[in-house]
């Protein structure tokens, strides 16, 4: 018997010794080598919580993965979306442009608090914090999974990492190869486009998405948006252990935006603002060996809110026929940033059990906000930053983690971010974990550096005739003194973790306390206001709150026998508000509603045979304190969403057709996040109707 | 006091014959979907029968031979690893045992450290090897050579993976894996070698880190990745061979019957799964530019080539 093994001939004698090494190796074990799961578990799920890959029963964190299918049975149609299947979760839209995603705590619209990363990529927006979600040259269809980390995790991910981390991962394009054309109709003006090539040329790989979205937003809100997106990811094989990646992408698109940012409509009319936001990044990376690798990574990121308009005449006071009008002001709430990204990171392992990835980088921040946001000021922060993470298997049992970030900030000085756990497996399929947190987050430009404020000049009117000028006015409304210092949060988590031996049931549970304090807010300010200031008053960015938050999180994923899968979510938040004087003394501790006391999701995914598919999604949020309030505190009422969603593939000789639909939302309308203010020009509450929406998809 | 001694009589025989029933006891490593779905196999294959025996069954960790009296003719099927290694040896002495859902390297184990029942049969996970090798040569008629990418535990598949081949005048390189060279250098030589590569059981490439490197290659090289599961169908292999909890449960109740009904059983000791299933991607068909039979004709191909 002839047996080619690498070109060489082997000969009975020596298969005979191969067999009976292998013998004599199974004899030493002990245990047998394999069991009857590895031929029916799923593939182990990995994550880099820590920046090395790690088996989610390893995790330090507890961390949701939202996989393709759970994207594609959500029936979502925007990134946002999928999160409300994360507990702990709040997703609200501002308008139908502008959503948010929030972890337990939930301020505003601009969600600070969280980190969001694209294949590594910060797209957190330096100018005033959170996410340009709308305007990420991203489609859903791009994404290979999402990793969530709940918790703090700027031990890795830096500052900004503060309530939690959201790791988007797009798929690797040597999957994506051809064509596929695709598009969305539905009601709410639904109308969406992407054209998606695949392709490769030697060591080459490429996938280019090019799309177009429209969508008239919520009902009675001027909030339209209409967004064309283009982007690529390519990476070239340039040998057996170097390979190179490169990602571009640009979105831009006009908005809607309706009055709301004053009491004073006249001062605040409907107007069209421009958005755009293009990326280029690269990354080399080299493979040492098992588990080792080196990689130096560059980008760059644009992202500009093209923001201007005039006022109307607005009548300010009339006596005895005279009336005194603001003449038309132009506004300027235009802002552009541009951030620029060095870093190296290498993964090593030290020693049998010890391994580590530790990194080093620089970054630049230019921010520059037009003339009623920041007095057309150009405010750079520069940060140089290092850090490393280790994990330790001490025992089979005992894993070791711990992690640090330090951060040098030009414009907030050096901070530490540590991070220290440990992970006990009961069994080979359960563990227990517990980790300390601490993180911080730094002010936005905006917090560190506005003047958002009004001014302007006046005239007498007698009878709609100018009859003579009137003094100017000015009211400046925020103002960053730049004095702000960073948010620190320090949490305690305990979690248990299983896996069922086939892989096909997942559970996981986690406690946690974590104590917030220096929260940025404004505080109503009459010291050092500009004179002509025409109410003598503004507020200022400083670190005025402080909460604690307490609760425990459920998470199950479970795939049974007919290949159907359930994933259930459920989070208990209890927040409280510790209020301070002007010294940081504590004065009082209590309940606050800015985070719902309970929320649960759950998603249940089918597939028969003949390529039909169906997702079933139910989400219930709490009462919980709304955005932007107007008068006092407003709370949210429970809301309940039904998603359904149901799906035909077919797949021909040359090409496969995707038909899809999904309605949303079949509950009825509910209350939106943000709460309109009661002398908008659109009086009604914002609101979450139901809609649906027909997919049609081609590959070929 | 004749009938009473004609109802004592019927009675003893009730007794008698009660006592020498010989059972049919299903001992299962864990209380799974998996096992319940082997159960509901092995129950569905016997339902068939005239007369159908009653099958108890519980979990290996609750078995107590002193509560469970064995007769002669009894069947005890032992479904798993952790059952095989838990159930008692020496209580099994004139009863029948199946040991069933056990991987080949497994049962080596088990056997060399003296832990399976003295008169025993065998029904394994694995497929054999030649199986794979029609597989291949069905659903790829124009290959030529196949590569095995092997670790520890899937290197005894090697000899036989190799007399298979040699049958079919495929040429066959087998590499092992070793975790002192580079993952992607030894997935490199696979397939740029060979016409499609193999994997089958092992610890060491059941990883997310290996497999995305095995389907990453596979894609590269526009040459098909051949697995053992439906996960490695899911996850980008090209074709899989694989037989679910159910078809083992069949296979299983068809041995026990044998016992059950003295019957000899011509597959011998060890039995490979005699039932399975073909998994196909067809969206990596396409991307390869690969045009396969479907899974139902591949497989009605390799049942008729075992039947030959």
């Amino acid at each position: 018997m002839k047996l080619v093994v690498r070109g060489r001939r082997f000969h009975r004698s020596v298969l005979s010794t191969l067999i009976l090494s292998c013998s004599s190796q199974l004899l030493a074990q002990d245990n047998p080598p394999l069991t009857e799961e590895a031929y029916w578990q799923d593939v182990p799920t990995v994550i880099s919580v820590t920046r090395m890959s790690q088996p989610v029963i390893d995790s330090p964190v507890a961390v949701t993965v939202i996989d393709r299918r759970m994207i594609e049975a959500s029936g979502a149609r925007e990134i946002p979306e999928l999160f409300r299947l994360v507990p702990g979760f709040v997703v609200g839209y501002h308008d139908g442009h502008t959503p948010s995603v929030s972890y337990h705590l939930t301020i505003d619209r601009y969600a600070r608090q969280m980190q969001v990363l694209i294949d590594g990529r910060s797209v957190y927006t330096t100018a005033i914090g959170g996410i340009p979600w709308a305007t990420l040259p991203i489609t859903l269809d791009d994404i290979e999974r999402i990793e969530v980390v709940r918790g703090p995790n700027s031990a890795s991910y830096g500052a900004n990492s503060f309530l939690g981390v959201i790791n988007i991962i797009t798929r690797h394009p040597v999957l994506d190869k051809g064509t596929s054309v695709k598009t969305n109709l539905g009601n709410e003006g639904v109308r969406e486009v992407f054209v998606r090539h695949g392709g490769g040329s030697g060591k080459l790989d490429y996938r280019v998405t090019a799309g177009f979205i429209e969508d008239d937003g919520l009902r009675h809100r001027f909030d339209y948006k209409r967004t064309r997106l283009v982007s690529m990811r390519a990476g070239y094989s340039i040998n057996s252990t170097d390979v190179l990646s490169f990602e571009g992408g640009v979105g831009t698109g006009p908005r809607g935006v309706e009055n709301r940012s004053s009491d004073i409509h006249e001062l605040s009319p409907d107007r069209e603002k421009t958005v755009l936001n293009h990326h280029q990044q690269i990354k080399w990376e080299r493979t040492l060996g098992a588990g080792e690798s080196l990689s130096v990574q560059f980008y760059h990121i644009f992202q500009r809110n093209f923001e201007t308009y005039t006022t109307e005449p607005l009548t300010l006071a009339s006596s005895g026929g005279i009336d005194w009008v603001v003449d038309p002001i132009f506004i300027d709430f235009s802002r552009h940033t541009d951030r620029y990204d060095l870093e190296m990171q290498h993964n090593v392992n030290l020693a049998e059990s010890l391994r580590a990835a530790w990194g080093l980088g620089l970054r630049e921040d230019q921010v520059w906000g037009g003339e009623n946001l920041m007095n057309n000021q150009d405010v750079h922060n520069n940060l140089k930053f290092g850090f490393m993470n280790m994990e330790w298997a001490a025992s089979r049992a005992w894993l070791f983690n711990a992690g640090t970030m330090i951060e040098d900030y030009s414009t907030t000085g050096t901070e530490i971010s540590p991070r220290i756990g440990t992970n006990y497996r009961v069994t080979p399929n359960q563990s227990v974990r517990l980790t300390y947190s601490k993180a911080v987050r730094t002010p936005s430009m905006f917090e560190y550096a506005a003047n958002y404020h009004y001014g302007g000049s006046t005239s007498y009117y007698n009878g709609g005739t100018r009859i003579g000028a009137g003094p100017d006015v000015y009211n400046q409304e925020w103002v960053g003194t730049r004095q702000a210092k960073v948010e620190e949060i320090k949490s305690y988590e305990l979690g248990y973790h299983y896996i069922a031996l086939n892989g096909k049931a997942e559970f996981d549970v986690k406690w946690y306390n974590d104590d917030l304090d220096n929260i940025i807010g404004l505080s109503n300010n009459t010291v050092n206001v500009p004179a002509n200031d025409i109410d003598g008053m503004n507020q200022l960015f400083r670190n005025r709150d402080s909460y604690v938050e307490k609760g425990v999180e459920l998470e199950t994923k479970i795939t049974f026998v007919d290949k159907s899968s359930l994933y259930f979510g459920y989070a208990y938040t209890n927040l409280d508000e510790r209020q301070k004087d002007a010294n940081g003394d504590l004065i009082t501790v209590r309940s606050s509603t800015r985070a719902p006391k309970n929320s649960f999701s759950l998603l249940y995914m089918m597939g028969f045979d003949s390529g039909y598919s169906a997702g079933i999604g139910y989400y219930f949020t709490d009462r919980v304190q709304g955005w932007e309030t107007a008068s006092g505190d407003h709370v949210r009422d429970q809301v309940r969403r039904l998603d359904l969603r149901v799906a035909r593939d077919i797949n021909l000789d040359h090409y496969d057709i995707e038909l899809a639909l999904v309605a949303r939302n079949v509950l009825g309308s509910y209350e939106e996040m943000e709460i309109l203010r009661p002398r908008s020009n659109y009086p009604y509450l914002n609101m979450t109707d139901s809609s649906a929406y027909l997919t049609v998809k081609v590959s070929m | 006091m004749r009938r009473a001694g004609v109802i004592w009589i019927v009675l003893f025989g009730l007794v008698f014959c009660t006592t020498a029933q010989a059972r049919l006891l299903l001992l299962v490593s864990h209380e799974t979907p998996l096992y319940q779905s082997f159960e509901q196999g092995f129950k569905t294959s016997l339902d068939s029968l005239d007369k159908a025996p009653k099958v108890e069954s519980m979990l290996a960790d609750d078995y107590r031979p002193e509560h469970q009296e064995l007769e002669p003719g009894s069947v005890v099927v032992v479904a798993g690893v952790e059952a095989a290694k838990k159930v008692p040896l020496s209580e099994f002495e004139g009863v029948s045992v199946i040991y069933t859902m056990l991987p080949l390297s497994s049962y080596d184990w088990l056997r060399d450290n003296k832990m399976l029942a003295k008169d025993h049969k065998v029904v394994l996970i694995d497929q054999p090897a030649y199986r794979f090798i029609n597989l291949a040569q069905v659903a790829l008629p124009d290959l030529e050579s196949l590569g095995y990418l092997y670790g520890d535990a899937s290197a005894e598949y090697v000899p036989q993976l190799a007399k298979a081949a040699t049958v079919h005048k495929i040429d066959f390189h087998a590499i092992a894996l070793n975790r002192d060279r580079r993952l992607v250098t030894m997935l490199q030589e696979a397939y740029s070698a060979n016409d499609a590569v193999l994997v089958l059981p092992d610890p060491y490439l059941f990883n997310r880190r290996v497999l995305q490197g095995l389907l990453l290659a596979s894609l590269r090289a526009k040459k098909p990745l051949i697995g053992y599961s439906e996960s490695y169908i899911d996850a980008g292999a090209l074709l899989a061979l694989y037989s679910s909890p159910e078809q083992l449960g069949r296979q299983s109740a068809e041995v026990a019957v044998c016992y059950l009904q003295d019957r000899p059983d011509d597959a011998g000791v060890v039995s490979y799964a005699r039932y399975f299933s073909v998994g196909v991607n067809n969206t990596i068909a396409r991307q390869m530019r690969i045009s396969l039979p479907k899974p139902a004709e591949i497989q009605a191909r390799l049942q008729a080539l075992e039947s030959d």
